[in-house]
C-alpha cells in the first residue's frame, strides 16, 4: 500500500516543480523516489520471506 | 502465503504482489538514465512525464496487487490513461500521434469489453472479491446463469489479451511502438507487460480456476497464434524498432505458455516461470531500446542499417545490445534462457507437449531476428556519415553495464530467485 501511496505523492510533488523545466532536477528527483520506493518494497519482500 | 488487506480488502499484499511491484519498479529505474536526451531536445513538459510514469507505476502495483474486480479496473485504468498520454508525447511528430490516437481506440475498446465482462460474471456470482467470485462459479446459486458467466469470463480474457497485446488482439502493438518515443515504448513493452500478465494470472488462478473448460482451450489457442503471429511477423521487419514490437508479442506468447500451466495455485512452478520470465525479459528489452534509443537519438534511424558498424564506434552499446539479443532469443547463460526452461518445464509437467515443442520451434525462429541487429552491428560496415561514436553519457553506460550483469546473474544464477513465489 506505501508504494501506491508514495508514488502518488511523488508524481504530485513532480508536477508542482514543473516550472523548473530542467532534466537536471526532475530526471534524479523520480530517481530518487523510485529508488526509495523500491527500497521499501525490497524490504517488505524480505520481511515476508 | 502470507496476506496483508487494504482498503477494505480490495488490495492484498503477499510475496506474489510484491515480487511483481519489484519487477515494475525496479525497470522503472533502470530505463528513467535514458530520458536524459529530453534535455537537448528542450521538451517543455518534462514535470508532465514524469509525473504520468509515476502514476502509470502507481496503476501498475494496483493491478498486481488487487484482490476485487473494480481495483483491477481501476489499476488498468490509471495505467492505460497514463500511457495513451505519454505515447503521444512527441507532439510536432505525425507518428506519434497516430500512436496516442490507436492506442487510446484500442484501449478504450478493450476496456469497454472488460468492463462487460465484469459486469456479466459480477452478476452470475453475485461477487467482486476474488474468493467471492471462485465460491460463487464453485457452488453456483442458479444454474441458469452459467452461459452468462462464460461470456463474461471469455469477455475479461479478451480485454486483458488486448492489453497485453496476445494474438489476435494484437494488431495495434507494431504501429504504436513504433510511432511512441522509444523511452516510452521501453515502458510500455516492460511494465505494460508485467502488470499486465500479473493480473492475468491472478485472475485465472484465484478468481477463475472453476471456468478453466472455457478459458483454458482460449489461452491456448491465443498462445499458439501469438508465437506464430509474433516470431514471423519480427522475422521480416527491417527496422530494429518495429521488430523488437513484434518481438513483444511473441513474448506475450511465451507468458500465456504460463498461463496455460498455472492453473491451481498462485506460488507454483507456472507462477514462478512468469516472474522468472517477466524479470528477465524487462530487464533485456530495457537495454535493447536504452541502446536503440542512443543510437536513434543521434544516427536519426531506428532500422538494422542505423545499427550498422557499432561494433567499432562504440564496443560497449553493441556488446549491451548482444547480450539483449542472446537473452530475448533465449541462449543459455542469459536469464532469458531460464525464463523460457521455468515456463517450458511447468507447461510440460501439465502435459502440453506439444505445445512445448511448438514454442521451441518458435524460440529458433526467434534466434534469426535476434541475431540480424548483432550481424549488422558487427559484420557491416557503418553507413556513409553514420562512423561517429554515439555519444554516452556514464550514468546511461553505468546503466548499461548494469543490465548486462544483471542479465548474466540471472542466467548463471537462477536459484537465488525462484524461490520469492
Amino acid at each position: 500500500m506505501l508504494p501506491i501511496v508514495l508514488l502518488s505523492v511523488f508524481g504530485i510533488v513532480n508536477l508542482f516543480l514543473g516550472f523548473l523545466r530542467s532534466n537536471r532536477v526532475l530526471m534524479p528527483f523520480a530517481l530518487a523516489m523510485l529508488a526509495l520506493v523500491f527500497g521499501l518494497t525490497c524490504l517488505t519482500g524480505i520481511t515476508m520471506v | 502465503m502470507f496476506d496483508v488487506p487494504y482498503v477494505a480488502q480490495m488490495l492484498t499484499v503477499n510475496n506474489y504482489s510484491v515480487a511483481f511491484s519489484g519487477i515494475v519498479l525496479l525497470t522503472a529505474l533502470v530505463l528513467l538514465p535514458f530520458s536524459r536526451s529530453y534535455v537537448a531536445a528542450g521538451e517543455p513538459n518534462l514535470a508532465e512525464y514524469y509525473s504520468l510514469l509515476l502514476f502509470s507505476l502507481v496503476g501498475a502495483i494496483m493491478m498486481v496487487s488487487y484482490n476485487h474486480l473494480i481495483m483491477l479496473f481501476v489499476g488498468i485504468e490509471i495505467l492505460s490513461i497514463s500511457m495513451y498520454c505519454l505515447a503521444g508525447s512527441d507532439k510536432r511528430n505525425v507518428r506519434s500521434n497516430e500512436a496516442a490516437l490507436k492506442y487510446f481506440l484500442q484501449g478504450a475498446f478493450a476496456t469497454g469489453i472488460l468492463l462487460f465482462g465484469i459486469a456479466l460474471v459480477y452478476g452470475a456470482t453475485g461477487s467482486f472479491q476474488l474468493d467471492g467470485l471462485a465460491a460463487g462459479i464453485a457452488a453456483p446459486a442458479n444454474a441458469s446463469l452459467q452461459p452468462m458467466l462464460y461470456v463474461g469470463v471469455l469477455m475479461m480474457v479478451i480485454g486483458i489479451g488486448f492489453k497485453v497485446s496476445a494474438a489476435p488482439f494484437h494488431f495495434w502493438t507494431p504501429d504504436v511502438y513504433e510511432g511512441t518515443p522509444t523511452f516510452f515504448t521501453a515502458f510500455m513493452s516492460t511494465v505494460v507487460k508485467t502488470a499486465g500478465f500479473a493480473a492475468f494470472l491472478k485472475l485465472l488462478v484465484v478468481a477463475l480456476p472453476g471456468t478453466s473448460a472455457v478459458w483454458l482451450p482460449t489461452i491456448v489457442a491465443m498462445c499458439v497464434l501469438t508465437l506464430l503471429l509474433g516470431n514471423v511477423g519480427a522475422a521480416v521487419q527491417t527496422s530494429a524498432k518495429r521488430m523488437l514490437a513484434y518481438s513483444s508479442v511473441s513474448h506475450a506468447g511465451y507468458l500465456l505458455l504460463g498461463l496455460v500451466a498455472g492453473h491451481g495455485q498462485l506460488s507454483g512452478p507456472a507462477a514462478q516461470g512468469i516472474f522468472f520470465y517477466s524479470l528477465a525479459y524487462s530487464i533485456a528489452t530495457v537495454a535493447a531500446f536504452g541502446v536503440l534509443k542512443l543510437v536513434a537519438d543521434q544516427r536519426q534511424r531506428e532500422d538494422y542499417a542505423g545499427l550498422a558498424g557499432l561494433a567499432r564506434t562504440n564496443p560497449l552499446l553493441a556488446f549491451v545490445m548482444t547480450v539483449a539479443m542472446l537473452s530475448l532469443g533465449g541462449i543459455p547463460l542469459t536469464g532469458g534462457f531460464f525464463g523460457k526452461f521455468f515456463i517450458f518445464t511447468a507447461v510440460a509437467s501439465q502435459g502440453y507437449i506439444w505445445l512445448v515443442v511448438f514454442a521451441v520451434l518458435m524460440s529458433m525462429v526467434g534466434i534469426y531476428y535476434y541475431l540480424r541487429p548483432v550481424i549488422a552491428m558487427y559484420m557491416r560496415p557503418a553507413e556513409p556519415g553514420s562512423n561517429t561514436p554515439i555519444v554516452v553519457d556514464g550514468f546511461q553506460a553505468a546503466t548499461l553495464v548494469l543490465l548486462v550483469v544483471l542479465t548474466l546473474v540471472l542466467g548463471i544464477l537462477p536459484g537465488f530467485l525462484s524461490g520469492l513465489l
